[in-house]
């Protein structure tokens, strides 16, 4: 399992599970929810289920359309 | 000269017994039939449990090469459709003017998945081996098998043809069914759905977006519409048919009319595939339209079916649907959802939900919504909660809502109104 | 009169193509014209293994630039088809949804196979590495409904909405359930099907019919009502039509394309072509009746064109017996047999060709046939000039649907509608 992911990897990784284009600058802005991203709730469904998979993120995570990329980042483990 | 349609024969097959009469007394119990999934090995899944049939094709009546044949939705339409014909009597003087319309969301992904698996050999392979396919694979590509057993088994010759629109079909199916008659395309139709999704991709897929309850310890106690700690729905299984009649057909051969569908209606939010508003403007907009339809005013609704997932989003949109409806009377309207009984058998509910409305207005009663312990404070209506209540029933309405943004609305009235 | 028989006739005022043979009517109506050969090698997977190698691909159809690409990732290819095969009709019909009340214009389509290839990709997943490796884009990909479902919020249509599967004859009866809607109050639908039925999986599904072709030649593949014929080969595509009350069609000053103006169907048994002389019959003289007109109206038919040697001598048949003395001097023909049969999506191709032969007053050639073995004005070669007034779509389906659709030119008095 890999643990490590740059904001480049997260902008890559939601991209490729939504559609939506996404720069390591927006992952990075904590004032950018998912939805002024365009990322509607399945999408974030996604994305979540994949950290959960393949990069240590916490089965009991829950994360919502109104939260950030951000936030996301700071669910990965060895993150603060 | 209007043609109305008429209810000559029930059938169903669902979780707690199979036949009409079991069916009822489970509903009107306030009873549960949700438990832990004994049709696949659930261990690995996110929600283990679901409101299972326990359906002996062989004591139900089917022959082996029916069972054979039969991906397991089809043999509940069988048995339900037999039932439903058996009851109504209908002399088929003429098969060009007998219909079949059955609704189905998933169809034979039973079947797709056993097969899948073993031509996959589990899903190692993506070009399958379609030697280890069995023979009857291909029916459950298409649902539109499911139609044509039924159409088989009481020889019709006109329209034939199966509904998908996900968790709406078996109000379309019906409804769609009705029109059928109405349009003066057929004089009977045998109408209904049938679903048997309990497999593991289906699991998964409502796993994968949190549709599903999780309380896997407590499953007698997991589909609690409209009240404020619950956490999804449970998948269920099961069938019914109805056997529409036109009013004037059903009543020159003397036959008992069990209710009449006078109204049918659908809209969509045109908003997302799985996501509701919170408002309930297009589900109202469908339920006036099907008023309108039947000629019949919001005053006159005794009961409403509601469509009662127990979804967090489902059962308030659903709320401010009825409120947007029936306006200062919303409160006097009593409205349940049997779901909580036998869970969400996707696009078999509508019809058997359809059911439960029919046999509503014969025995005066309205079933309830069980583990209603503690309301949502934002689901504010009088849900009928753990016990059936006695009452003169002469207009019901069921809706029903799906994937794709669909809402559907079906009026059902007491046989003889005029 | 039953109201299948009152009022206006619906139009057909845009079409929408996305076929083998072309990308939008004008590259479609060209290639139908001009009987040009789309069939070829299968492309979409390798190896592969089975016996079907000869089929009719959409290729040079990339989702970008027709689809939004978040919609791109949580659908299968067959709704890619239906979501661009709309957004060409709409704009073939010069009509911007947000000029129509949105509750009163609705989507209905069929479907045979849904949205497979994307289904097998995530039984893939759950089978070979776990549940937990489903996306959540599983539950709105695969199901039948994904299409209407997807084209109603794409487009705002918040109106009546459903999803038809009866194999191939599904494709006509979408037609006539959006005519019940019309009827009803609908201003405006969008009609049709896709299908994109070429994944292993999938190809595994069909074998099973026994009804495809064999050949490897693409020039022999498909040769209906030939002594070669063997099967059909398989298509992939979608056709979405724009079909609106003629009132409203004339109030907002549309160029109205057809009328559809009769519609029937029937059911005569699965793989029982035999019967499906007497099926086809009765849906074609249902339709004409229902149009107001008898088979000597008729100026040509579209052919289902099975290509099995009992179906193909069965729809010889009912052609006999509807047109009686016409039948070897009615036009027939069968375009399909360039493109193959797509499934709910077929009998919607033929009635977008019929649309277009009418327009230009052709009857386009059954490509790559020169010898029909039966007593019939098959048209071959190239496409013969008629004065059309009045088109018979014919369609079956593998499970035993028959269903006819009547089709008028717009300068033609019509008294019926479906």
């Amino acid at each position: 399992m890999d643990t490590r992911l740059s904001p480049d990897d997260l902008a890559a990784l939601i991209s490729r599970c939504t559609g939506v284009p996404v720069t390591s600058e927006q992952v990075t802005d904590p004032g950018r929810t998912f939805d002024d991203l365009g990322v509607d709730s399945l999408g974030v469904m996604g994305v979540l289920a994949e950290l959960q998979r393949d990069h240590g993120v916490s089965k009991d995570a829950e994360l919502l359309t109104h939260q950030s990329p951000r936030e996301l980042l700071a669910l990965l483990p060895g993150r603060a | 000269m209007t043609r109305r349609v008429a209810v000559t024969g029930l059938g169903v097959v669902a979780p707690g017994g199979i036949g009409t009469k079991a069916f009822w007394e489970l509903i009107t119990s306030g009873r549960t039939t949700t438990r832990p999934i004994t049709l696949f090995a659930a261990e690995e899944f996110r929600s283990r449990i679901a409101a299972e049939c326990d359906f002996d094709p062989v004591h139900a009546g089917l022959t082996a090469a029916e069972i054979a044949r039969m991906d397991r939705y089809v043999q509940f339409a069988a048995v339900a459709a037999d039932e439903a014909w058996r009851q109504a009597q209908v002399p088929v003087t003429d098969p060009w003017r007998l219909g079949v319309c059955m609704g189905s969301a998933v169809g034979g992904t039973t079947l797709l998945e056993q097969d899948y698996v073993a031509t996959s050999r589990r899903g190692q392979q993506w070009v399958v081996d379609a030697g280890a396919a069995s023979p009857f694979l291909h029916c459950a590509l298409s649902p539109a098998a499911l139609a044509a057993e039924v159409a088989d088994r009481v020889g019709a010759c006109g329209p034939v043809r199966t509904v998908s629109t996900g968790c709406t079909a078996g109000l379309d199916a019906v409804g769609h069914g009705a029109r059928l008659i109405e349009d003066g395309r057929a004089d009977v139709v045998v109408a209904g759905a049938s679903e048997s999704p309990i497999s593991p991709i289906t699991v998964a897929c409502f796993d994968a977006i949190r549709a599903t309850s999780t309380r896997n310890d407590d499953p007698a106690h997991a589909a609690r519409p409209f009240d404020r700690d619950r956490d999804g729905f449970v998948l269920g299984e099961g069938a019914a048919v109805l056997v529409l009649e036109e009013l004037g057909h059903a009543r020159r051969r003397g036959a008992e009319v069990l209710a009449q569908v006078e109204g049918f209606a659908t809209r969509s939010n045109a908003h997302h595939m799985t996501g509701l508003t919170t408002e309930g403007v297009e589900m109202a907009e469908a339920a006036r339209r099907a008023l309108y339809h039947a000629g019949v005013a919001s005053e006159e609704i005794g009961y409403i079916n509601a469509h009662g997932s127990g979804t967090r989003q489902n059962d308030r949109h659903e709320t401010a649907a009825f409120h947007r409806l029936l306006g200062e009377r919303a409160h006097q309207v009593p409205v349940s959802s049997i779901k909580s009984m036998i869970g969400h058998s996707l696009g078999a509910i509508g019809s058997i939900e359809l059911a439960a409305c029919a046999l509503a207005l014969v025995h005066g009663v309205v079933p309830p919504t069980a583990n209603l312990d503690t309301p949502d404070p934002e689901c504010d209506l009088d849900y009928v909660p753990h016990t059936a209540r006695e009452r003169r029933l002469d207009v019901v309405l069921s809706v029903g809502s799906g994937f794709g943004g669909f809402q559907s609305a079906v009026v059902l009235t007491r046989a003889g109104r005029p | 009169m039953s109201p299948a028989t009152t009022g206006p006739a619906p139009v057909v005022t845009g079409l929408g193509v996305i076929a083998p043979n072309g990308l939008g009517v004008g590259e479609f109506w060209a290639a139908v014209r001009d009987g040009q050969l789309a069939l070829a090698p299968i492309g979409r997977f390798e190896p592969n293994p089975y016996p079907v190698t000869v089929a009719g691909e959409v290729t040079g159809f990339e989702p970008a630039g027709w689809v939004d690409p978040r919609i791109t990732v949580q659908t299968d290819r067959f709704t890619h088809f239906a979501l661009a095969a709309a957004d060409l009709a709409l704009r073939d019909a010069a009509l911007h949804p947000a000029e129509v009340d949105p509750f009163e214009f609705g989507v209905m389509t069929a479907s045979y196979s849904g949205g497979v290839e994307f289904g097998q990709r995530e039984i893939e997943r759950l089978w070979r590495n776990g549940p937990a490796h489903v996306g959540p884009y599983q539950s709105i990909a695969w199901f039948y409904a994904a299409c209407s479902g997807q084209v109603s919020i794409g487009n705002g249509l918040r109106g009546p909405s459903g999803v038809l599967v009866a194999d191939e004859a599904g494709g006509l009866d979408v037609l006539a359930a959006a005519g019940g809607e019309l009827r009803r109050g609908a201003r405006a639908m969008l009609v049709g099907g896709a299908e994109a039925p070429f994944c292993p999986y999938a190809m595994c599904c069909q074998l099973g019919l026994g009804l495809l072709s064999t050949s490897g030649d693409p020039a022999a593949a498909y040769q209906p009502f030939t002594e070669r014929a063997g099967g059909f080969a398989p298509a992939e595509g979608g056709a979405i039509l724009v079909v609106e009350d003629a009132g409203a069609a004339h109030q907002r000053g549309a160029t109205v394309k057809a009328v559809v103006a009769g519609h029937g169907a029937t059911y005569t048994g699965r793989r029982r072509f035999d019967r499906s002389a007497q099926g086809l019959l009765r849906a074609a003289t249902g339709a004409l009746a229902e149009a107001g007109l008898t088979p000597d109206d008729v100026d040509a038919v579209f052919l289902d064109a099975m290509a099995d040697p009992c179906a193909d001598a069965a729809e010889a048949e009912a052609l006999h017996l509807l047109l009686g003395e016409r039948a070897n001097r009615v036009p027939v023909t069968a375009p399909k047999a360039g493109y193959g049969r797509c499934y709910a999506a077929a009998a919607v191709l033929d009635v977008a060709a019929a649309v277009l032969a009418l327009e230009h007053g052709l009857v386009p050639p059954t490509p790559g046939v020169r010898d029909c073995r039966f007593d019939l004005d098959l048209v071959t070669g190239a496409a013969r000039p008629v004065d059309l007034c009045t088109v018979l779509v014919l369609s079956r389906g593998v499970y035993g649907g028959n269903s006819a659709l009547v089709l008028r030119h717009p300068e033609s008095p019509t008294i019926g509608g479906v």
